[in-house]
């Protein structure tokens, strides 16, 4: 008896030490990630002090959706496609006509994908050395923005929010965002998916008081004849909190697979 | 309320479609309700559940042979109803009112909020905008 709880206790304390040890040989690409972290420039917002000086994006920002009041930059301009992406738009229009595709996965609760996720509910920047964080409240997501001068990676996993690097510009955060997840999880327009290359160019600024103006400028030569350049204008509101989503806590809502929507009914 | 009610520069939801050359964004369609077309509805409230991605209301109508039904009735978000001046306690448990429901097109005893009165006459509304009459009334 004593001796197997001898060993129980043995193995009990001999578990951690195997984790760690394997940790030190498993993680070797993130240890040369921080090695390699000290040859980046780190230009801007590298001290506490440097974000001072950067603008007040403060506050949580919310943009009106189309029907709502409030100011808006002019309607976007209507996107070039290539004829694959106008023949798969058409497709697609067509089968909404049959009652299919009215609704997409969102309605099974896949997370919004950037930019979208940055308009339904409201967003918030958080400055820290080296990076603008964007906490944003659909799906309860989080967007990183790396400032501190690291190249953008040649071929990132791909996710939701993307891969991003930005700089400023004067007053304006400007960045490039690659490495979003395939379609339908991420679309430029509803129906014409995207294609590997797609590149999303932002300019984040302030325009007016309590008023910050973003543009996204799409560029993906399988989707786009020519970059397709979107605008939209947040509200601060200075008295709000970022509040917790997750679609999946009770979601009635569920698309099949041709998009339809259904509802179900039951307590 | 009708002061929250007419402020409308929120961030939302479910309810709204988005123009052919946005980005896609929405939860879901609203395709599947009389969207617009609110039928009113009394009853009693059986329960109410505040959760994302739609609070849910349990609601408890007479029918025609003497008994009850229960009607599942979607609502808005917490994110934005509670941007607008609702709270998980706007609507409670064995309140009396007459719902104005947008019904499902296919029948079966559910649809959307769109507003809510209560026994001393006052009226709530829940989805953004105007509802339709008061809309035509304000042209006129």
């Amino acid at each position: 008896m004593k001796r197997a709880l001898f060993l129980a206790a043995l193995l009990a304390a001999a578990t951690p030490a195997v984790v760690y040890a394997a940790a030190q040989v498993m993680p070797r690409a993130a240890v040369d990630v921080r090695e390699k972290s000290k040859q980046w420039p780190s230009p801007q917002g590298e001290s506490w002090d440097a974000i001072k000086k950067l603008p007040d994006f403060g506050g949580v920002w919310s943009a009106p959706l189309p029907g709502q009041d409030g100011p808006r930059a002019p309607p976007n301009p209507v996107p070039s496609y290539t004829p694959a992406a106008a023949a798969k738009l058409k497709a697609f229009n067509d089968s909404k006509a049959r009652g299919e595709n009215t609704q997409t996965d969102k309605a099974n609760c896949t997370p919004f994908a950037f930019p979208s996720s940055m308009g339904i509910y409201p967003i918030e920047f958080l400055f820290t050395p080296g990076k603008v964080t964007v906490a944003i409240e659909t799906d309860s997501q989080m967007r990183r923005i790396y400032t501190d001068g690291r190249p953008l990676t040649d071929d990132p996993d791909p996710t939701f929010q993307g891969t991003s690097v930005g700089h400023w510009e004067g007053d304006t955060l400007v960045t490039e965002t690659v490495g979003l997840v395939p379609a339908p999880q991420m679309e430029i327009v509803a129906g014409v998916g995207h294609g590997d290359k797609l590149r999303i160019r932002e300019k984040i600024r302030l325009v007016a008081k309590d008023q910050l103006q973003v543009e996204w400028t799409y560029e993906d030569p399988d989707v786009l004849t020519k970059p397709w350049t979107t605008t939209r204008i947040y509200l601060r509101h200075r008295d709000w909190d970022i509040q917790e989503y997750n679609c999946a806590q009770n979601n009635h809502d569920a698309a099949d697979d041709k998009g339809r929507p259904s509802m179900r009914l039951d307590k | 309320m009708a002061k929250t009610y007419a402020w409308t520069g929120l961030a939302a939801l479910a309810a709204l479609t988005v123009a052919a050359a946005t980005p896609a964004a929405a939860h879901h369609s609203t395709a599947m309700f009389e969207w617009g077309n609110e039928t009113p509805m009394a009853g009693t409230v059986e329960a109410v559940e505040w959760t994302q991605p739609h609070i849910w209301i349990w609601f408890q109508v007479p029918n025609k042979t003497g008994g009850l039904d229960r009607w599942g009735i979607e609502g808005m978000s917490p994110s934005y109803l509670s941007r607008v001046g609702w709270t998980k306690r706007t609507l409670n448990p064995g309140d009396k009112i007459t719902m104005g429901i947008y019904k499902l097109k296919d029948g079966r005893n559910g649809g959307f909020i769109a507003s809510a009165k209560f026994s001393d006459g006052h009226v709530v509304r829940h989805v953004p905008g105007r509802p339709a009459a008061a809309a035509a009334a304000a042209a006129q």
